[in-house]
């Protein structure tokens, strides 16, 4: 399955996807020492990490990547597809040049929303 | 099945707002960041002692504030219009909580109460909002009434209620009749609770807005005092703490009283200084009655109040008089209806069936079982209330008031628990102790919190054994009352 952000088709990431859960709630010990969890929501977390985009290809990802609002995001291998937030303040990108090209690697951290 | 004792809960928070104040609620939920709040109850007598009210309960949102949505300065904001120059005081709120079912949210609501304050808070993005229960639009409402006789507790209550403009209400009976109630420029909220007082009930307002009044037996026969409404499980609390009540252990009380009696008619108000009023003039004079009367007699002219113009001809037929009466005051409008002359309001008395009656001091009620013992007195003396009359009231206040503070009474703190919406200040409930078993106890506090998906509260409660005198040992009398009630005697 091809990668995909708010319906977009995007380069697949250059690493395996990171997928980690995120818990809304706490665990707590309580006086007999049992563990006991309180919780709102059990949601995705997507690290997502891309490497040797072109120029064209950069574009069309950072452009979907900087969306505020929440998107559809398809994960490279997988046909769950989730809502998420990208999340401006984990967007990290640096570049290189070769042959006169430049090359792009992004880094990325996708949330689901509920 | 799931339930609120379980281990693991997915919860969920429910705020909403009636912004236009015409039960049109909107859920604001995706803004809460968290949401904390208190619910307070001041024991019989802890009330008596200071003839204070029942604290209102509270509560505290934090609400994510990005768009400005909650800004009462952002004028194109959603919610200006209701928001604006402190209109957001008095907006209903409602808040509850929901335990995942496996399909959906089943809530309970935990608050019910008025906006307070709101605080925007610039660097954060987030506004505080404070909140009292249902309390507070009336809070600070003084009234005036007419002196009404013989009125159970209850009765009086309803009285006072369509006063304040209270909405839904769940009275008991009131257990005492009270010989002559009056209010007379006083917060009406204040009288509830002193009548409440009077015989060892109290008011408030609990979760769902309703306001109630519960008497002094509702301790022995209401099932959510008499049945443990929950048993909190070391496995679900983070700690419990036993203090001791020291502070409310006494071993003489004394209640005083003040007896009302009619004493016939006899002139309540004299105007103090006579006053002019020019053709079409009217003043409205609020006439303060040196005492309460029953019945105020209707003023008569040339007898009770004398009108004349400048050369002392009657014209008490050229003014309008519009009077309202209340039990310790009156509001009289005189209007001038003379074309061309003013007139002068040289007398002006009012006369009624007059109320007297002064404090007395209750007798000390001393007992020797207390559990500070004989070697030192403690008395604890009832503030001054308006609604204990007589010595028999006075008598069973004191009796079941030592009765109830000679017991030291264990306390608890259980600190850390999952929380439990259902449970209220007054239920009973069984407290665990790792070495001393189980207790059962009232809860007199509640501080709950909703924060990032826990749902947690420390419970205060205060042991319940001995809470009356000969406690499931009372003598019925079943030709008087039914087989379930008991009866001091």
């Amino acid at each position: 399955m091809a990668t995909t952000l708010d319906g977009v088709t995007v380069a697949d990431p250059l690493v395996p996807t990171d997928k980690e859960q995120v818990l809304t709630g706490a665990y707590r010990e309580t006086l007999n020492g049992t563990t006991i969890l309180d919780y709102t929501n059990i949601k995705w977390k997507f690290l997502v990490s891309w490497g040797l985009l072109t120029a064209s290809q950069y574009a069309t990802l950072i452009a979907k990547l900087q969306l505020t609002s929440s998107f559809v995001f398809s994960p490279p291998d997988e046909a769950t597809t989730y809502t998420v937030l990208s999340k401006q303040d984990a967007i990290s990108v640096s570049m290189i040049e070769s042959g006169g090209a430049s090359y792009y690697y992004v880094n990325a951290e996708l949330v689901e929303v509920v | 099945m799931a339930a609120w004792t379980d281990a693991v809960r997915r919860i969920q928070a429910k705020i909403e707002f009636d912004w236009s104040k015409s039960a049109v609620w909107v859920d604001e939920s995706q803004y809460l960041l968290s949401a904390s709040g208190k619910q307070s109850m001041l024991l019989p007598h802890q009330l008596l002692g200071g003839n204070v009210e029942q604290p209102a309960w509270g509560m505290q949102l934090a609400l994510r504030n990005v768009t400005s949505r909650f800004n009462p300065l952002h004028s194109s904001g959603a919610l200006y219009d209701n928001i604006k120059r402190g209109k957001f005081y008095a907006i209903p709120v409602r808040f509850s909580v929901g335990l995942w079912n496996g399909s959906s949210y089943d809530y309970t609501r935990i608050f019910t109460g008025y906006v307070k304050t709101l605080r925007v808070i610039e660097s954060t993005k987030t506004a505080t909002i404070v909140c009292d229960d249902n309390t507070l639009p009336f809070i600070q409402h003084r009234a005036s009434d007419n002196v009404e006789t013989n009125q159970k507790t209850d009765t009086y209550l309803s009285v006072l209620k369509m006063i304040a403009g209270v909405g839904t209400t769940d009275f008991d009976s009131g257990l005492n009749t009270v010989g002559y109630c009056w209010i007379d420029s006083e917060r009406v909220w204040n009288e509830m609770n002193e009548i409440a007082h009077s015989e060892f009930g109290r008011v408030g307002f609990d979760r769902n807005g309703t306001c109630f009044f519960r008497n002094a037996e509702s301790w022995e026969i209401d099932s959510v005092h008499t049945t443990s409404q929950h048993t909190f499980s070391t496995s679900r609390i983070a700690d419990v703490a036993l203090p001791f009540d020291w502070k409310s252990t006494f071993n003489e009380v004394e209640v005083p009283y003040a007896p009302r009696r009619e004493i016939g008619t006899i002139q309540v108000y004299k105007l103090p200084r006579s006053f002019i009023l020019l053709p079409g003039e009217t003043r409205t004079i609020t006439a303060r009655y040196k005492k309460a009367v029953v019945t105020t007699s209707t003023p008569v002219a040339n007898t009770d109040y004398v009108i004349i113009d400048e050369g002392g001809n009657d014209l008490s037929g050229s003014v309008t008089i519009s009077a309202t009466y209340y039990g310790q005051r009156a509001s009289i409008e005189i209007t001038n209806d003379h074309a061309t002359k003013a007139v002068n309001v040289v007398r002006f008395n009012i006369f009624g069936n007059a109320l007297d009656g002064a404090q007395t001091s209750g007798e000390p009620r001393t007992v020797t079982d207390a559990d500070i013992g004989t070697s030192i007195t403690k008395t604890y003396r009832l503030s001054p209330n308006a609604y204990i009359q007589s010595k028999a009231q006075s008598d069973f206040l004191a009796e079941a008031i030592i009765a109830n503070t000679k017991v030291a009474r264990q306390m608890f703190r259980v600190k850390g628990a999952n929380a439990i919406p259902t449970l209220e200040p007054g239920h009973r409930v069984t407290i665990p102790t790792l070495d001393a078993g189980n207790f059962a106890a009232f809860l007199t506090n509640i501080d709950w919190s909703f924060d990032g998906g826990v749902y947690i509260a420390s419970y205060d409660a205060i042991e319940a054994d001995n809470w009356y005198p000969n406690s499931g040992d009372y003598h019925e009398i079943t030709d008087l009352f039914s087989a379930d009630k008991k009866a001091f005697i």
